[in-house]
């Protein structure tokens, strides 16, 4: 496009080296107006003469050729730059004089945003302009804002010196002849295109070869800002020494530290040992004639792939990476894309998320100059580079770190805690130990790394079936179980759990060892829990509607010397049969039972021994026991009272099969409360059924998995009679709790308060709870933070902690965790860890195999299995984290991601949404702009609901695969198509015109319909040929986003039409 | 860390209530733990553990049940 005006004449001209090339594209490609536009402010002192400084501008113009010039695309083969005869940088002035500071520094700042919203174009001579504020008599403020593709920082201090020395020249009378015409960066660009790659390219290959997953700052929440944000911290003049002290004791430059350090921090954040970060270093070749007095864009952005190893020692480490970095330095010339080819990222794909740029060049400290009785000192620059995140290191009075940020992606909290830690790796090399390791670096401040527990510690208290014992001696008649028809008091209740324990304890049972309780849901069944507990032995709770051969597994792989049970139950050890209804349970008050009086019914308790065993499905398929010790129970049971306010006047509800721990919790913590608790009987109810007995019963509190749930929020909703009775806690946990379904039951029942628990049966039930109060932060519910009892720690491979908002596996730690696996010692071993953050010395923590996040409130997020992660064409992939990215897309209700098998046999990514109208094609887009290619799933299958398994959990079994969901997956059916050939050709005149000119564009004899740009090999700058090539063929609407969103014919000529590009 | 390519070296490791553990070759140990002589693969560890830790119960609960002739089966 030619500008307006045309009167200027083109005195030289120059192809675009390449980075100016790609900050060409990408403001073409972005809609916010001010990427790539740098703002410089300058005060000035004395009595300035406008004029003489505007004459000041144009002379320095005239010696600097690029002052003159603008960026032209579309009409050659190539994007140039063309330098005008008599084009300046243009001057306003506008009069600040009798403001008050208050007043002009709100004007300055809505000065600057306007500036940036007005944005700069690119194909105007030149891409450049100055506003001149008087703010007083001897007072004024220089803004000059110019596009980034014009000049490098170096160059900005040689015109700013020259524009000085002009002024002082003009105020002199020197005849504006006199200006000697400066060094041409033509030179430097036609330097740049005679380079020989093939040098360089061995190196950079090597350097890049296999690299796969970019360095991703995602952090937990997601952000939800817009524009920049900046953060500034200084290293004091003390620390800079200490750390330049460091450099120079271990051979290692100021540069190699700053790159090292971000490189840890970076490790850190993604959790990756092989992270890459560009990095903008100045490209001044010595033997380009002027070189040093040049003004133009000389740097360059290189990706630095660093290896970080943990257990190195870290100078050791930083003097390996500083051999790399001085040889990839050394070929610092080429160009982004060509290096990003290099790597297995495809071209359509961010190489990195940060920038480093460290402002060493000669004259970066220099920031004043005067002339003819005006001082011009240099106060601040902000710009934008587009990156997530640009770190710009400049050294002088100690080192100053400047933080942008784009709040699209970090938020300024999350920015400020990487600063921090990047403060922190500098400070500790700083002060580094010889010996240090890499790992050790204190990187992550710990104390936020934990989610803070719910409240203060309980003591050690008695075991459980004591405390019973205590409420049933002070209140013998209060209701402990009630069922539909029958109800028992503590009294009673503890009556006979003496005499049935007695005849336990004559059938051998004794502490430490098992007893099965293979009892129907009745009162006969908490009897039968509590004469366990009361002879001193463990309690392993037995699902009579499990097949009587898996339970016949547990009794023998536990050991258990006895097994409670009733009607035809055989099993080669002691069977103690309560009869049908409990008619054979002595109730201990007739003295017919002898046993009573030959046993004692208690057996000696010591805290450490067991309370229970639970059996878990292990991912062998073999079920597997948890032992679970006296104080662990008792300490859990004290916390869940105190965490949910249980009491005697409370009625909690035991639903769940008596299979899972959760049973344990809901039975033993109920009555260790004092509290009654409501068993429903052997047959499952429905929601309606439920809804009767929460109101017939009066129930308080209740627990139920999520998807029983959701059906009762339904039931809820459809009910006639309002309200569910004294219900006051709803407690759901399990599994992924959706926030609609919180909503809807806080809207129905506003005085149910909900919460979401989370707890592997290895850290004694319930670890954490998550209290929801009318809002939810994640696109499914919290876990939220640990009970009092309980330490939980998010840790990456090294057992180190993760930062706030990054994924870590979930350790639990304190008193929560269980004895381990009984006769499994390699797997307790294996799972249960010394625990480094302990206060007790020799603790051990568990290690869930679960990934999880914290988030900036304390509360952790839950994300999924550790076992989940796979290996996609030999990267390894988190499938949660890309499901968590689905989640994130407005048209997503849910999203489950598995690994899958393609059609050739590979292992692929599978992605199932809901709701069923999810658009597939949509959504891998949307993928594609945030994840790398192999966390992209190859099919999206959108459906109506999630299938579940009888207990609730998603059936992972029952997701059809693409073929069988007989929809359009996105996926696989649209490439096989595409790569047949014939069917995929081009349909439509539009389809026919871009198919054209992307084959001419790509070299290629036929472009298919579906064919993705990026993988026939297009780029950033293939892009702009496409677009010139469109406006020849008068292709309308056709932008660069539009190519970037919609990348093949099919989706960019559908989305033309649409006009959605 | 479950993954089988995991090459890093462990030791076994065990604490003053007879628990053993495997911890990071080279790296401090957490207080309380110490050393029990063996060094290896990840798997090599865990099968060693398999071998010498016979039973699982903490050292002071087979103690206890010593003293107080209580039942020594599990």
């Amino acid at each position: 496009m030619s500008p307006a005006d045309t009167c200027h004449e083109v005195t030289d001209s120059w192809p675009l080296v390449p980075l100016q090339a790609g900050m060409l594209v990408q403001s073409l490609r972005d809609e916010a107006a001010d990427i790539d536009l740098v703002q410089h402010l300058f005060d000035l002192e004395g009595t300035l003469d406008v004029p003489a400084f505007t004459a000041a501008w144009s002379r320095a113009a005239r010696r600097h050729p690029v002052l003159r010039s603008a960026f032209f695309w579309g009409h050659g083969p190539e994007p140039e730059q063309r330098v005008f005869a008599g084009a300046a940088v243009p001057l306003s002035v506008r009069d600040w004089r009798g403001l008050s500071a208050e007043a002009e520094r709100d004007r300055l700042a809505a000065l600057l945003a306007a500036d940036r919203r007005a944005g700069i174009r690119l194909d105007r001579p030149p891409p450049a302009r100055l506003t001149l504020l008087r703010t007083g008599e001897r007072a004024h403020r220089l803004l000059w804002t110019s596009h980034h593709g014009l000049l490098d920082g170096w160059s900005r201090t040689l015109v700013l010196r020259e524009v000085m020395e002009q002024y002082g020249a003009v105020r002199a009378g020197v005849p504006d002849d006199a200006v000697r015409p400066g060094p041409r960066y033509g030179d430097f660009a036609d330097w740049l295109r005679g380079q020989d790659g093939a040098a360089a390219k061995t190196v950079w290959q090597d350097a890049l070869a296999g690299f796969a997953a970019p360095t991703r700052l995602r952090l937990a929440p997601p952000a939800t800002g817009e524009g920049t944000g900046e953060l500034v911290r200084t290293l004091g003049r003390p620390q800079a020494a200490e750390l330049t002290a460091f450099a120079r004791a271990n051979r290692l430059t100021a540069a190699t530290v700053l790159h090292g350090a971000l490189a840890v921090v970076l490790h850190r954040y993604s959790g990756s040992q092989d992270v890459l970060f560009g990095s903008t270093l100045s490209v001044r070749p010595p033997d380009l004639d002027g070189v040093e007095d040049m003004a133009g864009l000389l740097i360059n952005t290189i990706p630095v792939r660093v290896r970080v190893r943990p257990a190195a020692e870290a100078a050791v480490w930083l003097r390996e990476f500083q051999d790399r970095l001085l040889d990839l330095r050394e070929h610092g010339h080429r160009p982004l894309t060509e290096l990003q080819a290099h790597t297995d990222v495809p071209a359509g794909t961010a190489l990195f998320d940060t920038l480093l740029v460290f402002e060493n060049h000669p004259g970066a400290a220099e920031d004043s100059w005067a002339a003819a009785g005006v001082r011009m000192t240099f106060r601040r620059t902000t710009g934008r580079t587009g990156y997530p995140l640009t770190v710009t290191a400049e050294p002088g009075d100690g080192l100053k770190l400047v933080f942008e940020y784009e709040r699209t992606v970090l938020d300024d909290a999350a920015a400020a805690r990487i600063a921090d830690s990047l403060e922190a790796a500098l400070t500790a090399m700083a002060g580094a130990p010889p010996g240090l390791t890499v790992g050790g670096l204190p990187v992550i401040p710990e104390d936020r790394c934990a989610p803070p527990p719910v409240r203060a510690r309980p003591a050690a208290p008695r075991p459980v079936h004591r405390t019973i014992g205590d409420l049933a001696a002070a209140r013998p008649e209060a209701i402990a179980v009630r069922t539909d028809d029958t109800s028992l008091t503590y009294g009673a209740l503890w009556a006979r759990a003496g005499a049935l324990a007695a005849r336990l304890r004559a059938a051998g049972a004794a502490p430490e060892a098992p007893v099965g309780v293979h009892v129907e849901r009745s009162a006969d069944l908490v009897v039968a829990a509590l004469a366990v507990l009361r002879t001193g032995g463990a309690c392993l709770l037995l699902d009579r509607a499990l097949p009587e051969r898996r339970i016949r597994f547990m009794l023998d792989d536990s050991g258990a010397r006895a097994v409670v049970s009733h009607g035809e139950f055989a099993w080669h050890g002691p069977v103690l049969d309560v009869g049908a209804n409990g008619s054979q349970v002595p109730d201990g008050t007739d003295g017919t039972d002898r046993t009573e009086v030959a046993y004692e019914p208690d057996g000696p308790v010591r805290p450490d021994e067991l309370a229970y065993l639970v059996y878990t499905s292990g991912s062998t398929g073999t079920p597997k026991g948890v032992a679970v010790t006296h104080r662990s129970l008792a300490t859990h049971c004290e916390s869940v009272r105190a965490a949910y306010g249980l009491g005697p006047d409370d009625c909690v509800m035991q639903f769940a099969s008596v299979a899972f721990d959760a049973a344990v919790e809901q039975l033993l913590a109920t009555l260790a409360a004092g509290a009654t608790l409501v068993l429903r009987g052997p047959d499952l109810w429905d929601p309606h059924e439920l809804l009767d007995r929460l109101r017939r019963h009066r129930v308080t509190v209740m627990e139920l998995t999520p998807d029983y749930w959701y059906q009762l929020v339904d039931a809820v909703a459809e009910s006639a009679e309002p309200g569910l009775g004294r219900l006051r806690l709803m407690n759901v946990g399990g599994d992924a709790v959706a926030p609609e379904q919180l909503a809807r039951w806080a809207a129905a029942l506003p005085d149910t308060r909900t919460v979401n628990s989370y707890g592997p049966a290895e850290a004694t039930i319930t670890a954490t709870f998550w209290p929801y109060d009318g809002s939810c932060p994640t696109p499914v519910a919290p876990i939220g933070r640990p009970l009092a009892h309980v330490d939980v720690h998010l840790l990456d491979a090294e057992l180190r902690p993760v930062p706030v908002g990054v994924p870590g596996e979930i350790c639990v730690g304190g008193r929560a965790v269980a004895r381990g696996y009984p006769g499994r010692a390699a797997l307790t071993a294996e799972r249960f860890v010394p625990d480094p953050y302990a206060a007790e010395p020799g603790a051990r923590m568990y290690r869930t195999g679960d990934i999880g996040r914290l988030l900036p409130d304390g509360s952790v997020e839950f994300l999924g299995r550790l076992d989940d992660q796979v290996q996609i064409r030999g990267i390894r992939v988190e499938p949660a984290e890309t499901a968590a990215e689905l989640r994130r897309h407005p048209s997503v209700t849910d999203a489950v991601v598995l690994p899958r098998e393609g059609p050739g046999g590979e292992r692929v990514l599978g992605a199932y949404v809901t709701p069923g109208s999810a658009d597939p094609g949509a959504l891998r887009a949307f993928l594609r702009e945030s994840l790398p290619d192999a966390m992209v799933p190859a099919f999206v299958v959108p459906l109506d609901r999630m299938p579940l398994s009888a207990t609730g959990k998603l059936d992972r079994a029952a997701l059809p695969l693409p073929e069988q969901a007989g929809t359009a997956a996105g996926g696989p059916a649209e490439d096989t198509a595409a790569a047949a050939g014939e069917g995929a050709a081009a349909g439509t005149e539009l389809e026919r015109q871009l198919a054209g000119i992307w084959a001419r564009v790509l070299g290629r004899g036929h472009v298919g319909l579906h064919d993705d740009f990026f993988d026939l090999g297009g780029h950033s700058l293939t892009m702009l040929r496409v677009l010139a090539l469109a406006r020849q063929e008068r292709v309308g609407g056709l932008t660069l986003r539009a190519l970037f969103r919609h990348p093949t014919v099919a989706r960019l000529a559908a989305a033309l039409q649409d006009g959605r590009a | 860390m479950t993954d089988a390519e995991d090459d890093r070296q462990y030791d076994v490791v065990v604490n003053d209530e007879e628990q053993y553990s495997i911890w990071f070759a080279g790296r401090d140990l957490p207080p309380g733990w110490s050393r029990a002589g063996h060094t290896g693969t990840r798997q090599d560890c865990l099968d060693h553990i398999d071998r010498v830790w016979t039973d699982i119960r903490p050292l002071s609960v087979r103690r206890g049940l010593e003293e107080t002739g209580g039942d020594s089966a599990a």
